[in-house]
């Protein structure tokens, strides 16, 4: 952001040009000359990355006659004025380097004297450790409740630290965390020292070349068609140079918890993914191109993912990226092209099939207008390791179009997609048409509305001979309505749905949804109760399915902090009216907090509380309920030191 | 007369004498005769009075010990009897001398009598064998009467041998598991101890295989492009069966294809009903079993078929199922990424730690994957420090999947984020400016010491211009206006707020402007 920023800047501002323009300024006659750089002072390598920044302008200043920038930031509102100039303390650290901090004093008749100085930030070494530790005692609880352990004990470390020397920045960010209690623990947790996740990152940068390596927990992004947003442990590089990129990572196939399950460097090409990826840019930045190849395995299920199919998969892809920007952001074109080989289960005796995908895109914006469209075609056999969102075998088109206006905002957008892309004959085709609006109504800043409306309509064609032809449309309708006071929250939101089934099976299906969800939100005391009510109908059989939830959620503190007390609860209430299930299921946790010393020896955080949890189930048809309670006492504390 | 009286007396006395000398065993019997093996025998001795009191030694003589009568001292008859039960005797019949034998008290001798002593009749009592059954265990007991115990069984040479697999044990036993169907008339010995003497009975013993059906009625759908498979199931039979595609009783699906073990798999290529039939042949020997099933398959596009849940991933912001938060950290949610098949209501709800949280209803329409989020309100609740496990459960379409769990450790360390929200204020979302300076205000019920305020281009996450301010507003001053926006364009801004310490406690949503 700073970078962007000091480019920005320093476009406008080029040199020092004080002691020129100046005359009559506010209190008569202060030339830039005059203005002191006390801290750090001009050329002066800080050791801190919080340095206090203070400048003596020889007679009084505020923030009617001064603008102050530091790295392009406007802090003027947060200084510290004295009798004849200011100080200012940063809020946030200051990355090492260069800084720039420019000033413009305004005189009276509008003339202003400009100074610039520079100074810069070098932190060799900088910590930051957060200790945190819970040990929970039953007092008490039922007798059946044996999944809730007598005894249990977490501790976590969290640290992230970087060293700087030089053009060189090395990063690491770890959870170290210690678990230990009377029953066992669910997979993937294990009892002892664990390093749940990680992240080491190494930097070298000089002027415009960038060269950065990562190890540990990542998470990648590359293009809509190739990867996206895997998120899997391994190590990544990245080499900038001016317009010119080029990336690449190896990660484990699976999600992983715990350096006990690989710590995502063992390199082992049947169970990676791994990818590269160069580009470059145009035409100062209007024009990208880009290149992507990603091959590897995957496995279907890991920790945090389900899939139907199980086993192994193998795979590569290759993308081709371009991205044109036109008209100053008025019209922006994409277009993405692919091709995949893709075998969705290793094990079987079947090959890989290649196939391709690509998409065109227009998007721009024109004051409060804004628009995009979309043509997508993905192959019935595109797949890609790492990329398990993708839907194949799918062609449309989208288009979009909003307004925004003070008081009112409307984004409407159509599609057409459909699927069979090769029309094989011996399958139908699938056509699915969706027309979506939603209107906002701004006119009451405290009482913003709005309604929302969707149609989507598939209906098949092509359909063999002694095929069954399938249409089913769906209606969503939503309305919103929220009162803004103060700390004060009143939402609420009323959703109604039909699928309308048209084939032979005629199962339709209603669903409607209201909601009051008052939230109150403020510095000792937050509590946000929600009302729920659900209907779902099974047309075919006209029998309704009823969900009441209520929950709460209070949480505050007293006497400064040194007590705080939480309570959530929820009761769900849920019955048919064909009288096949009536059920009511309560729970509630609360939980009361002595935090007897607070920053005691400058960092330690200790308290005692109390904690109960209540659930009951109550199964009225079967007439069974059951209940269960269990009283803790619980002793935490956290620490933390920075350097 | 005195010689006459005199010779009386004599005769008296000698009569008397002689009377006393008299009592002796008057009359023995041994019944039945002929008695048989096993049978109770009884010998009857008599005495005609005794002077004093005396025993009779009954000696039935195979070698047993004798049997001792005792009599009173009395002058009437006295009867005694003495029971005997032979045993085996060494041939079919024997003789046997009877002896009663009357001690010295008693006068008169011995008595004896011959008794003929038989073995019994033997009969093999069990009519029918139940019927045996291949592979499957079979036992039954064969009984016999009348012989002289022990008894032994054995198959006879007349017959049929024992089905194989079945062994006869000289209990008369028979047991074991058959393994051929067959039907076979056995002749069944049985050998007695008397003698011994051998019985023989013809039985008719049965041997068949168990019936063998078609358990699998129906077949799930399958889908277009994707896997199939399903395992044909038999009941009864002689394993292993083996399963056919019955010839001219349709097809399966194209891309389908039948194993011998029953297994139907592959990938469908084409969608629609298709009916068949399946034979299965059981491994019944001599003769196989052959059992005969309509069934059918549906096959669906990935359109057409039910709602199902095929793939479910749950990360939070950093695109991992696992996260690190602060003790009171607000607004912590999660995200369930799904993809599906079909369309329809998807019911189900968020639990942490097993507990319900919110409901999820939702209406699903094929052709895209969808995410859904924990809700705002509640937030996943953070003041319990420790591991605590969320997940989304799926009601219906019923499931019985595995549902991921994602997880979020709460730290000890209090939270700095202000659970007050901090919202923009002037100018109004989506308000249309004049290109001039401009004060943007905003609102908090939070602590917050300090406030950093960002603008943006629409689409872009890199601001154009930021500025920390101590107050909650900002003057765009007019250098900066003219440097960094541009009249006609929208822009989006957004402020974000610190405590002293420079910790991040609040963001606000981002608004939106457009410079006339």
């Amino acid at each position: 952001m700073s970078g962007e920023l000091s480019r920005n800047w320093g476009r406008v501002v080029v040199l020092f040009v004080g002691g020129l323009i100046l005359s009559g300024l506010v209190a008569g006659t202060v030339s830039a000359a005059g203005i002191a750089f006390v801290s750090p002072g001009e050329g002066v390598e800080a050791t801190t990355s919080k340095p206090p920044v203070a400048c003596d302008v020889g007679v009084p200043v505020s923030n009617q006659n001064l603008l102050v920038m530091l790295d392009g930031i406007d802090v003027t509102g947060a200084l510290d004025f004295t009798s004849t100039g200011f100080s200012y303390k940063p809020i946030q650290p200051l990355p090492n380097g260069p800084h720039q901090l420019y000033l413009v004093i305004y005189a009276a008749d509008g003339s202003a004297a400009e100074q610039i100085f520079s100074f810069s930030t070098l932190t060799k070494i900088s910590s930051n450790t957060q200790i945190s530790a819970v040990y929970e005692q039953v007092l008490d609880k039922s007798d059946h409740l044996h999944q809730v352990p007598h005894r249990n004990v977490a501790a976590n470390l969290g640290n992230t630290t970087t060293f700087t020397q030089g053009n060189w920045q090395m990063g690491m960010t770890t959870n170290l965390r210690w678990l230990d209690r009377s029953t066992s623990i669910y997979a993937p947790e294990k009892k002892g020292m664990d390093l749940v996740n990680y992240l080491i990152s190494g930097q070298y940068q000089k002027d415009d070349l960038t060269l950065q390596i990562n190890a540990g927990d990542l998470q990648i992004q590359e293009t809509q068609n190739t990867v996206m947003g895997l998120a899997r442990r391994g190590v990544q590089t990245r080499f900038n140079y001016k317009g010119l990129s080029l990336d690449g990572f190896v990660v484990d196939s699976e999600q992983l918890f715990g350096i006990q399950e690989g710590s995502g460097l063992e390199f082992d090409s049947s169970k990676n993914i791994k990818g590269v990826s160069g580009g470059f840019s145009l035409l100062d930045n209007s024009l990208k191109l880009r290149a992507i190849y990603v091959t590897g395995v995957e496995e279907s299920n890991s920790f945090g993912i389900y899939d139907a199919d199980s086993g192994e998969r193998e795979g590569d892809v290759l993308g081709f990226l371009l991205q044109y920007q036109l008209l100053d952001g008025k019209l922006n074109l994409e277009g993405e092209y692919d091709r995949s080989d893709f075998d969705g289960n290793t094990a079987d005796e079947f090959s890989g099939e290649k196939d391709k995908a690509w998409t065109l895109r227009a998007n721009g914006y024109a004051g409060s207008y804004s628009y995009q469209a979309v043509y997508e075609y993905t192959g019935p056999d595109y797949e890609v390791i790492g990329n398990p969102g993708l839907q194949r075998d799918r062609e449309g088109f989208t288009l979009m179009g909003g307004v925004q206006k003070t008081n009112h905002a409307l984004n409407v957008s159509a599609s057409r997609y459909e699927d069979n892309v090769e029309e094989d004959s011996r399958l139908p085709q699938m056509e699915t048409s969706t027309l979506s609006a939603d209107y906002s109504f701004n006119r009451f800043p405290t009482l913003p509305m709005g309604l929302s409306f969707q149609k989507t309509i598939m209906d098949s064609t092509m359909v063999p001979e002694g095929g069954l032809s399938y249409r089913i449309d769906t209606s969503m309708y939503g309305a919103r309505v929220n009162y803004l006071k103060g700390p004060w929250n009143f939402g609420f939101n009323a959703n109604y749905s039909l699928q309308d089934d048209k084939t032979e099976s005629d199962y339709d299906t209603t669903n409607q949804t209201y909601s009051f969800i008052p939230t109150y939100y403020a510095e000792t005391l937050s509590f946000s109760p929600n009302l729920m009510f659900n209907r779902s109908t099974d047309e075919t059989t006209d029998v309704d399915t009823d969900t009441l939830t209520a929950t709460l959620d209070l949480r505050g503190n007293l006497l400064n902090g040194v007590v705080s007390y939480e309570l959530a609860g929820t009761f769900n209430r849920m019955e048919t009216s064909n009288d096949t299930m009536e059920m009511d299921m309560y729970s509630a946790n609360a939980q009361v907090a002595y935090h007897f010393l607070q920053e005691w020896a400058g960092f330690l955080n200790p308290s005692v509380g109390i904690r109960g949890l209540y659930n009951r189930t109550d199964d009225k048809v079967s007439d069974r309920d059951d209940d269960e309670f269990a009283l803790f006492l619980v002793l935490s504390s956290s620490m933390g030191f920075a350097f | 007369m005195k010689r006459i009286l005199s010779i009386l007396g004599l005769f008296l006395v000698l009569l008397s004498v002689s009377s006393v000398a008299k009592a002796e065993i008057e009359g023995f019997t041994v019944l039945p005769s002929p008695a048989t093996a096993g049978q109770l025998v009884t010998a009857t001795v008599t005495v005609d009075g005794a002077l004093t009191p005396s025993t009779v030694s009954v000696d039935f003589g195979d070698g047993s010990a004798p049997s001792i009568l005792a009599f009173a001292a009395v002058t009437t008859d006295q009867i005694r009897t003495a029971t005997h039960i032979y045993t085996s005797p060494p041939a079919f019949a024997a003789s046997y001398l009877v002896q009663a034998t009357p001690d010295t008290s008693l006068g008169g001798s011995m008595w004896e009598a011959t008794l003929v002593v038989n073995c019994p009749t033997q009969v093999i009592t069990t009519a029918a064998l139940p019927p045996a059954t291949v592979g499957q265990f079979y036992s039954a007991q064969l009984l016999s009467s009348g012989g002289v115990f022990p008894v032994s069984w054995s198959v006879g040479a007349d017959g049929d041998p024992l089905p194989t697999g079945l062994t006869l044990s000289p209990t008369g036993l028979i047991s074991g598991t058959p393994t051929q169907a067959i039907s076979a008339n056995v002749s069944f010995e049985v050998t007695d101890s008397c003698g011994p003497t051998t019985t023989v009975k013809l039985l008719a013993l049965s041997v068949s295989c168990p019936a063998l059906n078609v358990a699998t009625s129906a077949l799930p759908a399958g889908i277009v492009g994707q896997p199939y498979s399903a395992q044909l199931l038999s009941s009864g039979g002689v394993a292993p069966v083996t399963w056919a595609l019955e010839d001219g009783a349709g097809f399966l699906p194209n891309g389908l294809m039948i194993t011998p073990t029953g297994l139907i798999m592959g990938t469908p290529t084409t969608y629609g009903l298709s009916v068949f039939a399946v034979n299965a042949e059981d491994s019944c020997n001599p003769v196989a079993q052959i059992e005969e099933k309509d069934l059918s398959i549906n096959i669906d596009t990935p359109v057409t078929t039910e709602l199902t849940i095929t793939r479910m991933q749950l990360s939070f912001d950093n695109g991992r199922a696992e996260t690190t938060v602060s003790r009171n950290q607000p607004g912590l949610r999660v995200v369930a990424d799904l993809r599906f098949d079909g369309s329809g209501l998807l019911r189900g709800y968020w639990e942490v730690d097993g507990r319900f949280l919110a409901p999820v209803n939702q209406h699903l329409i094929y052709g895209k994957s969808i995410r859904l989020t924990s809700p705002a309100v509640p937030f996943l609740p953070t003041f319990v420090e420790g591991t605590h496990r969320v997940r989304l459960v799926i009601t219906d379409p019923e499931n019985e999947i595995p549902f991921p769990a994602a997880l979020y450790y709460v730290t000890a360390e209090e939270a700095t984020a202000d659970l007050a929200p901090l919202r923009t204020a002037e100018p109004r979302n989506h308000a249309e400016l004049p290109f001039a300076p401009v004060t943007f205000n905003w609102e908090t019920a939070g602590s917050a010491t300090t406030y950093l305020v960002e603008f943006f281009i629409i689409d872009s996450e890199k601001p154009i211009a930021a500025a920390f301010t101590k107050g909650t507003a900002y003057d765009l001053p007019e250098t900066i206006l003219t440097d960094s926006f541009s009249a006609g364009k929208a822009y989006r801004w957004w402020v974000k707020s610190f405590d002293a310490d420079g910790n991040l406690m609040g963001v606000s949503e981002l608004s939106h402007f457009v410079f006339e």
